[in-house]
């Protein structure tokens, strides 16, 4: 048979907003050409016509199942800049919002893996429990997914009544839920021959591809910003870095379900040892001439804010760089003469999230 | 006038009940629209929400039919390069093969008289519930099972299109590869009952089903008539996540409903296959009726099959066709010769001699 | 062989669980009091200083004169419902409502002016349930979190 262009195209149930052009041979997919731009938005050049703190909402729709990440990085940047220290409760909080965030992220990558493998169950299984963290955020910020909650200076509220132990009762069912998955899905006999042995990758050429995020700790090496280069008080609390041994997608995804099981104690962790203090640092309206770079560890990968401010309330330059962009060239590498049905297994095991790639 | 002698003979009263009613069209909707509202809401069970709920009397049980009412009402695009008579004959032809096969399956024995004032009717007790009776209606069955794969293949072809062509031709696949096992599990039972005639079948089961001493062949034609009718785990010819909806993608409205009705009575179909090959037919103790026992069996069937979509991914297609050929074969051979070894050691045990 | 067990075991110890759905609007979704919905406007405090305006994301508030003072327009259109407004205005005029059924039919009728603003958020009632009864309706905040 001829080699055929398939198009995983835009408007397809499984790739999101991707487009991917697929040459096929029968049922082995010969070659890859991955196609983005599709929500291309412009932020970069948004957050330049904005003053710091309007930029914030902006920014968050980046990457919008992992909003908080978004925003903490560039308001780490800009404290940076402006050389405004924060309080440490305002840090503590910043973690737990950082964690829930990450957990949530988790979650919904967990639905689009088990649609790519064919299991509706674990669609409604995570997404519902979801709906308790999202709760939890109404409850504090008003607001389910898009907070903007954090200002250059602090965070805008303080917790209210009842939070913790709304919190600690979420948590604990969640960690009953998080044995259920690994129950139904990674011990499902099926999940298994469909990932293990798919997709792998040995650590020198993650290193040498320039991945980030759970796709690299899947093969091994251990890469974390939060332990590499603390921020916002990652420095006073214990948690430990998953990695996985083999590098196929199988890993990548017990690294995931490890790392929702971390956050859950960091939260713990964090929400008994809040100091109190003020949430708030007074910070100036106008960033002084200079450059920072400044990193998080976002549920995807390393996620990094160049900004550049030349002295008046708006920012000179600001580039984001995203880790679905980072993780994109790992795509067309491990898709080099695989079977069809491996190429969506794949793409969810990478955790390519399109919105963050064109931002 | 020969009509009116065939009328007189209660011939076509009969011929119009067993056709219309049961076991004919009526009696195949119903079970269809009771298989589709029942998946939906086991599965909406196991995903800890409710199914359909508004339309109908109880808990949305109208909503297939609302959901086909719908699915008629859409407008027909037929794609320009198709093949327009393959095209448009393609899911009626798929709907009729299935619904074919239950022409030829006893669903029961008749316990009484049975006759309908004013109309000519008459069925006498040991009659048997059967559209047209042979006594090689197994093999019809068997053989008209055996055609499916080609429909499929000439209905994605037909719409040359890429989604089409690679969906058909790994559907092409995966039925044609199971057909083997399928086959080879009937052997043990047809050796065990003499003939290929199903009520023959059916009555040698009364002193002890053919599942109790075949369970590999019993596991065997469970797989393999799952792998049959693509239900979930082996749903790959329409795996929406890859190919949309593989070879019924360029379908729309009204020819898709076929499709899709043509895909519940193959299960059920399925089922009552089972049923009758395997455990029992219509036998059973006697506070229920024969046809109420056969009905129950395979209806019980569905149900598992129906609750194991929300259980398993997918496989791929060559794991799939790895499974069918290394281990479901042997395991079936391995069943007929324990038939053999177990008919000449004790023959009375499998109700033989 | 245990590795199809144990997803069919998971799968039956869900049967007797509850759902998770909410029978909206036959049962009133109740939100909590920070919920950031429609924005409220007290004229009395509001003193026309512009830092609403000055501070909103998108350009969707614009004061408009009323007299001798200064009022905020909001277009709903516009508007991320981010509540800097409410957070930056320093007489505290403004405040958030957790109304979320913004709807209208046309552009025109999204631009609120301030005596619109100034209105008590009216909160839909939950509509009475059709000719048979809802078979399940579970409170909010017991939804999930006590499934264990």
């Amino acid at each position: 048979m001829p080699v055929m262009r398939v198009k995983f195209g835009p408007q397809h149930p499984i790739s999101g907003h991707l487009c991917l052009a697929l040459d096929v041979d029968g049922d082995v997919v010969v070659n890859i050409e991955p196609d983005i731009g599709y929500t291309h938005r412009g932020l970069e050049k948004i957050a330049e016509n904005r003053n710091y703190v309007q930029a914030v909402p902006p920014l968050e729709r980046a990457n919008i199942v992992d909003s908080v990440h978004m925003v903490l990085g560039y308001v780490e940047a800009v404290e940076e800049l402006m050389g405004v220290e924060v309080p440490e409760r305002a840090k503590f909080i910043r973690v737990i919002m950082a964690e829930m965030s990450r957990i949530a992220s988790h979650l919904y990558w967990l639905c689009l893996m088990a649609v790519a493998v064919g299991l509706e169950t674990m669609l409604m299984w995570p997404i519902n429990d979801r709906e308790l963290l999202l709760d939890l955020f109404e409850m504090y910020t008003g607001a389910r997914i898009t907070h903007s909650f954090f200002i250059p200076g602090g965070v805008r509220r303080d917790l209210p009544q009842g939070f913790k132990e709304q919190t600690f009762r979420a948590l604990s069912y969640l960690e009953q839920r998080l044995g259920d998955y690994d129950r139904m899905l990674y011990q499902s006999y099926t999940f298994k021959i469909r990932t293990q042995g798919v997709g792998k990758l040995k650590p020198q050429e993650a290193i040498k591809l320039g991945l980030v995020g759970p796709s690299i700790r899947g093969s091994g090496v251990k890469v974390d910003v939060r332990k590499d280069e603390p921020y916002a008080a990652y420095d006073q609390l214990e948690f430990t870095v998953p990695t996985g041994k083999v590098g196929d997608s199988y890993d990548r995804s017990v690294v995931r379900l490890r790392e929702m099981e971390q956050s859950i104690s960091l939260i713990r962790q964090a929400l008994e040892r809040l100091p109190s203090g003020p949430i708030k640092a007074p910070a100036p309206s106008s960033a002084p001439k200079g450059e920072t770079y400044s990193r998080v560890e976002s549920a995807r990968g390393e996620l990094g804010y160049y900004l550049v401010g030349d002295g008046t309330t708006r920012p000179y330059r600001l580039k984001i760089s995203s880790p679905s962009f980072r993780n994109l060239p790992a795509m067309g590498y491990l898709s080099k003469n695989v079977p069809f049905a491996d190429i969506p297994v794949i793409l969810w095991s990478l955790d390519l999230w399109p919105l963050d790639m064109d931002r | 006038m020969q009509l009116w002698q065939l009328w007189q003979s209660g011939y076509l009263t009969e011929l119009f009940i067993k056709v219309i009613i049961f076991p004919g069209l009526v009696h195949i909707s119903l079970v269809v629209l009771l298989a589709v509202w029942f998946e939906r809401k086991v599965n909406a069970r196991i995903h800890l929400r409710v199914g359909p709920y508004h339309v109908g009397p109880v808990m949305g049980f109208f909503q297939p039919i609302a959901d086909f009412v719908k699915l008629i009402g859409k407008e027909l695009i037929v794609p320009e390069k198709a093949h327009k008579l393959l095209y448009k004959t393609a899911p009626i032809s798929a709907l009729a093969l299935s619904t074919l096969s239950f022409a030829f399956i006893p669903f029961g024995v008749i316990g009484s008289e049975m006759s309908l004032p004013f109309i000519p009717f008459h069925l006498s007790p040991g009659e048997y519930w059967v559209v047209y009776y042979s006594n090689i209606s197994l093999l019809i069955v068997i053989l008209l099972f055996s055609v499916r794969p080609f429909i499929i293949i000439a209905a994605g072809w037909a719409c040359r299109s890429k989604y089409c062509t690679v969906g058909a031709l790994r559907t092409a696949f995966q039925l044609l590869a199971y057909e083997v096992p399928l086959l080879v599990a009937i052997v043990g039972v047809v050796m065990v009952a003499g003939s290929f005639d199903l009520v023959a079948i059916i009555e040698s089961q009364s002193s002890i089903w053919h599942g109790v001493f075949q369970p590999l062949g019993l596991a065997v034609f469970f797989v393999a008539m799952m792998a049959e009718v693509s239900r979930r785990p082996f749903d790959l010819p329409h795996a929406e996540q890859e190919l949309v909806y593989g070879w019924a993608t360029e379908y729309p409205g009204v020819l898709y409903g076929c499709f899709m009705m043509a895909e519940y009575v193959d299960l059920y179909l399925g089922a009552v296959l089972m049923t009758a090959l395997f455990l029992g037919g219509w036998l059973g103790p006697a506070f229920l009726p024969p046809i109420a026992w056969f009905l129950l069996k395979a209806g019980i069937i569905v149900c598992i099959v129906t609750l194991l979509r929300g259980v398993f991914p997918r496989v791929r297609i060559d794991q799939l066709l790895d499974a069918g050929w290394t281990y479901l074969i042997p395991l079936a051979l391995i069943q007929v010769l324990i038939i053999l070894g177990l008919a000449h050691v004790a023959p009375g045990l499998l109700g033989l001699a | 062989m245990s590795s199809i067990v144990k997803p069919l075991k998971v799968v039956l110890e869900h049967f007797p669980k509850r759902t998770f759905t909410v029978f909206h609007p036959y049962e009133a979704l109740k939100l909590p009091e920070r919920s950031r919905g429609g924005i409220q406007l007290d004229m009395e405090k509001c003193t026309g200083c512009g830092v609403c305006a000055y501070i909103c994301p998108n350009v969707a508030i614009e004061l408009v004169t009323r007299g001798e003072k200064r009022y905020p327009k909001l277009d709903y259109g516009r508007c991320c419902f981010c509540a800097l407004c409410v957070d930056y205005c320093p007489r505290k005029a403004l405040k958030t409502t957790p109304v979320h059924e913004l709807a209208e039919f046309s552009r025109a009728e999204l631009e609120y002016p301030p005596e619109r603003l100034a209105q008590p958020p009216q909160i839909t009632k939950p509509k009475p349930a059709p000719r048979r009864k809802i078979v399940s309706i579970k409170k909010i905040d017991q939804r999930g979190v006590s499934h264990h």
